[in-house]
């Protein structure tokens, strides 16, 4: 097999490794994250009435439960219903998307019925629930824009307010808002039994003083006067408190679907995922006939425990080697450093041989760039010039002295050692370094570099040793830019197999056979004229 | 033709019109495919070439000695003799580095061809830098090779102010594909490397008579030193120089090498090194890419490129130059 096919294999093969253990830890990590934010509760209703005569005798005298429905963000794990001596059923409206348990029984009789359900909140699915589009249809629209003793489109009140809402120019949104501002802002809060009126929208309209209910009839009731189809929605705030009452916002469709409003809590187009619809369309849970007597519901709520892998996950097991993110976060900016070298070293075998840029060395850009990641730059700088300076001043002075060659670097990384040492003293003496953090040169890199630049600049001009620094400082001040990159770093830290990725493109690089960047410019004059 | 004066850039698709080699290509598709790696000390230690040159019966310059421990250094007058002409090296040298070419001795007192003075201390240093392999490719410990100095052909020197002009053939899979004459000038130092600002002239490979050249990547007539036109010499002893090229490929067995020649005044065309990593200027010098005549080379049956068929390839190869000559 030719070099060029296996290592087309090869890169293939860690490419699909990158992506597969990448894949495999994203996934991972997104289900234990989603783990911690979801939550478990247990909803349970438990109605009691009195049935005086049979409720199967018409289609309306039917006890009409509203049942919570399976959502993207609210996932009904497990429900169960108890009625001992009703005939049940349950019915999906689709339009709607509403769900009953629909009760009938024959005989007069006192009866109770319990209905559980557990319920998983999904709080990051809740955006794509709202991305759902649908159309209105005709009867829907109709039912959704009706007039009637619930929402008295005709009453002088709201008719009043409707006039001072803007007009002209305005979108259907700026005047929902309005609304919504009017509803949720300029009535007062009311409890049920003050005067009796507070859900009723003309009385609401006129005193200025709601319930929950009667702001979201008002609400409703505008909206429909504005031309937008409108509804009521009831359902359950997933907390846990003791007797929990369902609440009442509402639905506005606009925008090709149902957007929801919340004038008593200020929730406007979107509703947090804790809030879980059960009936949309009506403001009770629990529609009872006229012939079902002391209708009497409760309802409670309970925080279930989450599952217990989630508990267990930090226990010790010896996959968590691979997990570097539990290492002490002190080690994690000196990890999360070393696993950008490689890419550091990517910057360097690019500008080298696609570019064309030449450098000291393979890694010296990198690990010169690498060691001002902890320094202040400001002052990195100006230790690596007197650095430079001073190691170079040696070198010129230990070249007359004539040493062998592992001697006279060995005294040239001593000067560097100490000016380093005085500079670090000397920032700190003048209280230029802000937080006393050392300038961490790689001190050997140092030297050899200062080693390298004289006798290059002996043998071959001082023009290309100037010419390799210039390059050198290019390709490091890239690298830095890359190394100071704080949240790739932390990405490698938590994904430390994408250097799968980095060995397939460096394999790409080392089989590259184009041009270099600067041969375009090198070989100009060699282009044969064109033949006419 | 206007228009090519004044680019400052040219497109790949250009350039790979033109058959240009580029570094990256060379490197992936030309050494790694011909050069196995485990015949590069051959051409990287020049003590090894040598040897395999005088195994061979390739003329090379004539060893007087060799250094390789610290402690030679101080014999290094003893061996040296009284010989007054000598060539200082290091073994593992890349590009020339290290190399002093001493053309007068006074006493202890030495003083290179360009007549700078070498004291006795500083010529023994630079012997240990070159042990301790200061210009050794990887940094290993050297060896120091004293040789014979070459005294160049007068017609050479003659447009060469300083230094020695030295001859390079590209030899492809046992065929002698390029050649070039490399010039050093007062910029480069005396030394013949075209990055230091050394001259080149292409040579064609039929007549050994050059054309073309080039300074600092730019086309240029004239040696700028001496004013001399650098296309038309006609290169002393040119035949066997080719001949000597192919056998050196033979004996290294390398598919694709430079040989350097320098043309002594007595002995003819003398190797001085091998290159398992010629660069690619002798495309500037000759104004036209290499990949043609690889490719041509390519398409030959071992039996063409090997022996003395190889003579019949060379005006073959040298017409795929002039038909694209500007």
């Amino acid at each position: 097999m030719s070099a060029r096919v296996l290592s087309q294999l090869v890169v293939a093969g860690f490419i699909i490794l990158g992506l597969m253990f990448t894949g495999i830890r994203y996934q991972s990590r997104r289900e234990s994250q989603l783990a911690v934010e979801d939550s478990s509760w247990r909803l349970t209703y438990s109605v009691k009435f009195e049935a005086n005569e049979s409720l199967a005798d018409e289609p309306d005298a039917t006890l009409r439960i509203g049942l919570p429905t399976d959502r993207a963000y609210a996932e009904i794990l497990n429900e169960e219903y108890s009625h001992p001596g009703l005939k049940d059923r349950i019915a999906e409206y689709g339009s709607s998307g509403n769900r009953e348990l629909i009760l009938t029984t024959r005989h007069g009789d006192k009866y109770e019925v319990r209905a559980e359900f557990e319920i998983r909140l999904h709080p990051e699915a809740s955006w794509h629930e709202q991305q759902r589009l649908e159309s209105l249809s005709d009867g829907s629209r109709l039912r959704y824009m009706r007039s009637d003793e619930e929402f008295p489109v005709q009453d002088a009140g709201v008719q009043k307010v409707i006039r001072q809402s803007p007009k002209g120019e305005s979108s259907e949104g700026e005047i929902l808002q309005w609304l919504f501002d009017y509803c949720a802002n300029d009535l007062q809060s009311s409890t049920k039994d003050d005067e009796g009126g507070a859900d009723r929208v003309d009385w609401v309209l006129a005193n200025k003083k709601a319930t929950a209910l009667g702001r979201a009839r008002a609400l409703v009731t505008l909206c429909r006067v504005a031309g937008l189809p409108a509804r009521l929605v009831t359902g359950f705030e997933l907390r846990q408190i003791e007797n929990p009452q369902p609440h009442i916002w509402i639905e506005v469709f606009y925008g090709h679907r149902w957007v929801p409003f919340d004038p008593t809590h200020g929730y406007a187009r979107h509703m947090p995922a804790d809030f879980l619809p059960v009936r949309r369309g009506g403001d009770s849970v629990v529609r009872a006939p006229a012939g079902a007597k002391q209708l009497l519901t409760k309802y409670s709520l309970l925080r279930l425990p989450p599952e217990k892998s989630l508990l267990q996950s930090q226990s010790r097991r010896p996959a968590q080697i691979f997990d570097l993110t539990r290492l002490p976060v002190k080690m994690h900016e000196v990890m999360s450093l070393m696993l950008l070298l490689p890419l550091g070293a990517l910057i360097t075998a690019f500008f080298r041989n696609v570019i064309g840029i030449r450098t000291f060395g393979t890694f010296s850009p990198a690990l010169l760039a690498a060691s001002f990641i902890y320094a202040a730059w400001g002052t990195g700088i100006v230790i690596l010039a007197v650095v430079m300076i001073a190691g170079l001043a040696g070198r010129f002075l230990l070249e007359r002295l004539h040493l062998l060659m592992v001697p006279r670097l060995s005294i040239v990384l001593t000067l560097i050692i100490l000016c380093v040492v005085f500079c670090v003293s000397l920032l700190d003496y003048l209280a230029w370094t802000h937080s006393g953090q050392s300038v961490l040169l790689p001190l050997v890199i140092l030297t050899i570099l200062i080693e390298r630049f004289h006798v290059t600049a002996e043998e071959d001009g001082i023009a290309f040793a100037l010419q390799l620094v210039v390059g050198t400082t290019i390709v490091a001040a890239f690298c830095y830019l890359l190394l100071k990159w704080d949240d790739i770093g932390r990405l490698m830290l938590i994904y430390p197999e994408a250097h799968f990725l980095t060995i397939a493109m460096f394999i790409i690089m080392g089989r590259y056979s184009g041009y270099r960047l600067v041969e375009l410019w090198r070989f100009r004059d060699l282009v044969k004229p064109k033949k006419q | 033709m206007e228009n090519q004066f004044k680019r400052f850039w040219a497109w790949p698709e250009e350039l790979s019109q033109s058959g240009i080699l580029g570094i990256n290509h060379r490197n992936v598709g030309v050494i790694f495919e011909h050069n196995p790696r485990h015949l590069y000390p051959r051409v990287d230690n020049k003590l090894l070439t040598k040897q395999i040159c005088q195994a061979h019966d390739i003329m090379v310059p004539e060893t007087y000695c060799v250094l390789r421990e610290h402690s030679d250094c101080r014999r290094f007058l003893q061996m040296i003799g009284d010989r007054n002409e000598l060539v200082v090296k290091p073994a593992s040298g890349a590009a020339g580095r290290g190399i002093i070419v001493i053309a007068r001795r006074e006493g202890n007192t030495f003083f290179t061809s360009g007549n700078r003075e070498i004291l006795w201390s500083d010529l023994r240093y630079h012997l240990s830098t070159i042990l301790s392999g200061l210009y050794s490719l990887g940094g290993q410990l050297d060896q120091v090779i004293v040789e014979r100095r070459i005294v160049s052909h007068p017609l050479l020197m003659s447009i060469a102010t300083e230094g020695t002009p030295d001859v390079r053939v590209i030899v492809y899979r046992g065929v002698p594909v390029m050649a070039m004459i490399r010039l050093p000038t007062s910029r480069s130092g005396g030394r013949a490397n075209l990055h230091q600002g050394a001259v080149a002239a292409a040579v064609d490979l039929t007549t050994g008579i050059t054309f073309g050249g080039v300074c600092e990547n730019r086309a240029i007539t004239h040696h700028p030193d001496t004013k001399q036109p650098i296309a038309g010499i006609e290169i002393p002893s040119w035949r066997e120089l080719l001949d000597a090229a192919m056998h050196t490929s033979d004996a290294l067995e390398m598919g694709y090498v430079g040989v350097d020649f320098v043309i002594d005044i007595n002995m003819g065309p003398v190797v001085l090194e091998a290159n398992a990593r010629p660069g690619l200027a002798i495309q500037l010098a000759h104004r036209q890419g290499i990949l043609p005549r690889l490719r041509f080379v390519d398409s030959l049956s071992e039996e063409m490129r090997t022996g003395q068929q190889r003579w019949e390839l060379i005006p073959k190869l040298a017409d795929l130059s002039t038909s694209s000559i500007v």
